[in-house]
């Protein structure tokens, strides 16, 4: 009987069009959108100092207050690749700070350097800029202290590997959505009466879709390997086995999930937009949208993250591809298995609740 | 026009759902977005300081200061993996030297951080205060948390907010509610129009909101006078409520409505930054990116924020306006056309 549902599931799943480009293409165009728009800013590449230029303006300024200026500036100059621009027009000079045109103006005089930065859009390399002029000015300059720059032998950060790994994370928790809906579409036809009276029963049928999604979830990674392999040139490595491993943990936590939300839903507006939101919270907040990195440099965030298993997931996931399995791999394994078992056991309790509630109000008819 | 105004005022008015959909759900996504979307542009560097000289606290302390970049918590041990997982772009390492006061400093990077050189000269040139020469900087009010994150989620939550109105006009159409409105003489412009003022006048409510929550919340808008970012959202609002009048005249049921948000709005906003910085993505999509209205209106912000003039947001302001009254105009003809093929 069990077969003969899991025959008809797969036949259903991969038979409807809508289902098999939700499988076949969403992991190749998340992939394809995430690693491709996130490309310069994964890289660090904000081109901080593009085009940046700060003016000055010399009001009866001393020679020894001149030299100075050049010291200091040469240098700032050199480091950053900013260049220092002389105005006649001081008040035009702030004008254009404050049309982003400049990062500041310096007005020079037989005081010292009085400098003028925009008071709402100052960027980020204007700040840099003048925080070292301030500090240069008021160092003693003449004596560097000698440094030590070291460039590590290490991977880059790349948005192709990063986004092939989380986005394919993201997609496998949204096929919770077709498991909830196809569960849900039993009850709603009536269909789920006739089953509970078959030899399958509710839990063959549950077992029945969890594994059709597993298959679903399989060919999905399947194509994205495929995919990143192929045109995107992302080498797995060779912890491959692990790596299959925790996205079929992933898989199977995905559909259980889908699978208990379409059980217990009461409307399918309902059960779509819990799986939907429930899925898209754990994206956002596992890494999958926004680079795991920004996430854990953000006070209150890097501890609220921890809650969404593709947090997890992911980190597993680059530990993996770069070829070490570590605690966080283990941690993702008994995170993924310990939700899967928590979800199942707390759909057995409400059942087993319904049931008793629905025996006594029977019993109390009776009577 | 008058009666349609008063009553469609009188249905949005009951609905308390609706209040909590423009008032409070806005605020709430505004605050979640903020924090899930945080692409920042600042520089993430950590200094480990394993030296107990004067000299290394200075260091460390002027490092502190350095604004434009951010300094992370690390140990060293936990350096390379921050480096190399880019959580930090760089770490600075201060130890005792051996023989003289001065301690010995090292900075690892991935060779690729474009602000490494002005680290090293703000470390090497590090001394107390010795210099005669007096600086000043002009103040400027400490910067919150930016509403840059959230923006573009935000343009596309303004922009699906249309759906109820569509949804109402597609009900009244299906009962033939609007129908016996119309055989009491009120002609279908003025029957639209009635109701997306009303709408537009509870939408501008919303925008109101999340603007006095951005403010409240000391969120940073980059602006001289933030009053523009208002503005410009008051055109997002105004582009809503002409693109969902226009969706009701495309599709027979109110489910269909989801599909013109998730499958017209999302991909459009995708391209216009709603999960990414627009200014980031490769060219290709940036051009893609600007053909869409949502991009017109990020842009109109993103101009005034630059200029510090609400003057030059105008043109995109005028662009969605008249992207508005076209979609309007265009619902209103073929609503007129679908009329008197019934008559």
């Amino acid at each position: 009987m069990f077969r003969l549902l899991l025959k008809k599931e797969l036949k259903v799943f991969f038979t409807n069009k809508g289902n098999l480009a939700f499988i076949l293409f969403l992991p190749i165009l998340m992939i394809s959108i995430f690693s491709v728009a996130l490309g310069n800013y994964i890289k660090a590449d904000y081109g901080t100092f593009e085009e940046g230029k700060v003016l000055y303006y010399e009001e009866d300024a001393s020679a020894e207050i001149m030299n100075r200026f050049w010291i200091i500036t040469d240098k700032i100059a050199d480091a950053t690749g900013v260049t220092f621009e002389q105005t006649d027009d001081y008040e035009k000079a702030q004008e254009a700070v404050e049309a982003s045109k400049a990062y500041g103006v310096i007005r020079i005089t037989e005081e010292g350097f009085d400098y003028f930065r925009s008071t709402f859009n100052e960027p980020e390399g204007g700040e840099l800029v003048r925080t070292l002029f301030v500090q240069l000015a008021n160092a003693n300059i003449s004596q560097p202290m000698s440094i030590q720059n070291i460039k590590l032998d290490a991977k880059q950060l790349d948005s192709k590997i990063y986004y092939t790994f989380s986005a394919l994370a993201f997609s496998i928790m949204f096929m919770g959505v077709l498991i909830a809906n196809s569960v849900y579409n039993e009850k709603e036809l009536d269909t789920i009466e006739r089953i509970k009276l078959s030899k399958a029963g509710i839990g063959g049928m549950m077992a029945s879709k969890i594994l059709t999604g597993i298959c679903c979830g399989i060919v999905q990674v399947i194509v994205a390997f495929a995919f990143s392999n192929l045109i995107l040139g992302v080498n797995w490595g060779n912890k491959l086995i692990w790596i299959v491993m925790v996205f079929i943990l992933l898989i199977l936590f995905s559909a259980v999930f889908g699978s208990v939300i379409g059980m217990i839903s009461k409307n399918k507006s309902m059960c779509q937009s819990s799986v939907l939101m429930f899925s898209m919270l754990c994206g956002y907040m596992g890494g999958s949208i926004t680079p795991l990195y920004l996430l854990e440099n953000m006070p209150v965030l890097t501890t609220i993250i921890k809650i969404s298993p593709l947090y997890w997931t992911n980190q597993a996931l680059t530990s993996l591809y770069n070829g070490i399995v570590d605690e966080k791999t283990l941690y993702c394994i008994c995170i993924l298995i310990g939700l899967s078992v928590l979800v199942s056991l707390v759909f057995m309790l409400i059942t087993t609740a319904g049931k008793k509630k629905f025996v006594s109000r029977k019993e109390a008819a009776s009577v | 026009m008058k009666n349609v105004i008063r009553n469609t005022w009188t249905i949005f008015k009951r609905n308390k759902e609706f209040f909590y959909l423009i008032t409070v759900q806005p605020v709430i996504i505004f605050l979640l977005m903020s924090f899930l979307l945080p692409y920042s542009t600042a520089h993430n560097i950590a200094v480990v300081n394993q030296s107990h000289s004067e000299q290394a606290e200075v260091i460390v302390e002027s490092l502190e200061h350095l604004e434009g970049i951010k300094i992370q918590d690390a140990d060293l041990e936990d350096v390379g993996t921050k480096i190399m997982s880019g959580n930090i772009e760089l770490a600075v390492i201060i130890n005792d030297a051996n023989s003289t006061d001065i301690p010995e400093i090292q900075i690892l990077s991935n060779g690729n951080s474009e602000v490494e050189s002005a680290v090293t000269l703000c470390v090497e040139q590090t001394t107390k205060n010795e210099s005669d020469i007096p600086v000043s900087v002009n103040e400027a009010p400490e910067k919150g948390m930016t509403v840059s994150n959230s923006l573009g989620f935000m343009i596309f939550k303004t922009l699906t907010a249309g759906n109820l109105l569509a949804a109402l006009l597609v009900q009244e159409r299906n009962r033939k509610m609007k129908d016996r409105i119309l055989l009491s003489g009120t002609k279908i412009r003025n029957y639209m129009g009635g109701m997306s003022i009303v709408y537009l006048f509870f939408m501008m409510i919303g925008s109101v909101v999340y603007y006095l929550a951005g403010l409240l919340l000391n969120f940073d808008f980059g602006m001289k006078n933030s009053f523009g970012f208002l503005l410009v959202l008051f055109t997002a609002n105004v582009l809503s409520v002409s693109l969902y009048v226009f969706a009701s005249t495309l599709v027979k049921k109110e489910d269909s409505l989801w599909f013109m948000a998730s499958f017209v709005l999302l991909p459009m906003s995708l391209f216009s930054g709603v999960l990414f910085p627009y200014e980031f993505m490769p060219k290709a999509m940036q051009m893609i990116g600007a053909c869409f209205p949502q991009r017109w209106i990020a842009h109109g912000i993103e101009e005034i924020q630059n200029s510090g003039s609400i003057l030059s947001a105008v043109p995109d302001m005028l662009m969605v306006l008249g992207l508005s009254a076209l979609l309007f105009i265009i619902a209103v003809v073929r609503s007129e056309g679908k009329n008197k093929k019934l008559c």
